[in-house]
């Protein structure tokens, strides 16, 4: 049964004609798996994306570009140094930006949004892509659990005014849950921060975007 | 847990023997993805299809698996299986890839998965390995299913959630929602209420063991020799 003695040569070269054939297989198999794999990423990619967009604006005339976050505002969007953001291009006019936010203000660690912001400064939708909040308490802020989140769609900066940018425990607009104050206001927080972050950003945004999306229009 | 015993028999994997309420193998991925029915379910068949393949292989090589540097070469086999299911799940069933994260390649180290490979396939001819690998990995995705069912409808209140990522778009209004997720025993979608379940179904199955076989007709109590420690609950003897 068990063997105790010392593997011999021919046990080597055996294991290493294992190893050769079982490379050789599975490096066949990933060479032929590739471009399924990448696709299914780049539709996934898309998906993620997708769900911060307005439901009519899910076809393929949408395309999607990255684009860097100005490293000063990284600290205020809880980001660090290479996240970036996307533009979502319709006919090469930036109709929406698509901008990871992240809040330590959490009861259990971060809390990682995307925002879905509009040209003209109005959110699309919130969406939380992970966190650690109390599950039955704090996790309400997932659409799965409940619609809160949906709370914030065509919300802007002067809608309402930035004073009300809060949840009611604090003197806002935002419901929170029985129970659990610290994550809502987390969210509300951030979100507000997104569009403030937003605001200051876009008049450069969409100069920069227009002119490299048509550099023929310069000329 | 050896063929040429009169003990053996490739259907004890499903009960006398099985897997996870016997031998306590596989664990860490039975806690972990069974929040759903879908992850579970997931998980169970893409761990038989590995049990099944490396099992094959091992029976078809097991002349060349012996001495000293056998158990490397059973992990090279599995391992391979594995990165080969994962490549395809990652092809062909993206989102369930994402589901399952890290515990779709961690099945290299499914003790389930090595033990079968070592004691049954490396030693016996093909026939009996494949059964082996099919009983012992059906067992493993029943326990899983039942785990993952009871956990989703009384930690989430619902099942059939997220069954797309395995049956694509026709699954999406399979789910069933019989009660409100604000009545729901919430410990059950975390892992401390899957290990606790796990104990109940393991005293269930003792009790089930002691109540249908009286002592009076219980199997002769003879040792199992050899194999003491594939037997972690139950009769030890």
């Amino acid at each position: 049964m068990t063997v105790k003695t010392a593997p011999n040569r021919a046990q080597w070269l055996r294991l290493l004609g294992i190893a050769l054939l079982i490379g050789a297989l599975v490096t066949t198999l990933e060479m032929l798996t590739r471009e399924r794999i990448v696709a299914s990423q780049t539709s996934a990619e898309l998906d993620y994306l997708r769900q911060v967009l307005d439901p009519d604006d899910q076809g393929a005339a949408i395309t999607f570009k990255k684009w860097p976050i100005v490293s000063r505002k990284l600290e205020l969007l809880g980001l660090s140094e290479g996240d970036e953001m996307h533009i979502a291009l319709r006919a090469g006019q930036p109709i929406a930006a698509i901008i990871p936010s992240i809040s330590n203000a959490g009861y259990g660690g971060a809390i990682k949004l995307l925002v879905g912001i509009d040209f003209t400064g109005h959110i699309i939708a919130v969406r939380v892509i992970s966190h650690r909040e109390t599950a039955g308490l704090g996790d309400k802020i997932e659409l799965a659990k409940s619609d809160w989140i949906e709370a914030f769609s065509k919300r802007s900066l002067s809608n309402p005014d930035t004073k009300y940018w809060a949840v009611e425990a604090d003197g806002g607009i935002y419901d929170q849950f029985t129970g659990a104050t610290i994550t809502p206001r987390a969210v509300v927080n951030q979100v507000a921060a997104t569009l403030q972050f937003f605001a200051d950003e876009r008049a450069a945004l969409a100069a920069q975007i227009t002119s490299q999306a048509n550099p023929e229009a310069r000329e | 847990m050896n063929p040429s015993d009169d003990n053996y028999s490739a259907f004890h994997g499903l009960w006398r023997d099985h897997p996870v309420l016997v031998q306590l193998l596989g664990l860490s991925p039975l806690l972990a993805v069974t929040t759903t029915l879908a992850n579970a379910l997931g998980l169970g068949l893409v761990t038989l299809t590995v049990l099944l393949g490396s099992s094959v292989t091992c029976s078809l090589l097991r002349r060349q698996l012996n001495g000293a540097l056998h158990l490397p070469m059973l992990l090279l086999i599995i391992a391979a299986w594995v990165t080969c299911a994962e490549l395809l799940v990652r092809a062909y069933a993206y989102p369930l890839a994402q589901a399952l994260g890290i515990f779709l390649p961690l099945i290299t180290s499914n003790c389930i998965v090595l033990s079968r490979a070592q004691t049954i396939a490396a030693r016996h001819p093909i026939g009996t390995a494949a059964l082996d690998a099919t009983v012992i990995g059906s067992g493993f995705l029943a326990l899983l299913l039942i785990v993952g069912a009871i956990r989703e409808l009384f930690g989430r209140g619902s099942l059939f959630a997220d069954m797309h990522l395995i049956f694509g778009d026709v699954a999406r209004d399979w789910l069933w929602q019989p009660f409100d997720g604000d009545y729901t025993l919430l410990i059950l979608s975390m892992p401390a209420g899957a290990f606790l379940l796990l104990g109940f179904l393991i005293a269930s199955k003792n009790f089930l063991d002691s109540w249908l076989l009286p002592s009076s007709e219980s199997p002769p109590e003879k040792p199992i020799t050899g194999s003491k420690r594939v037997r972690t609950t139950g009769k030890i003897n």
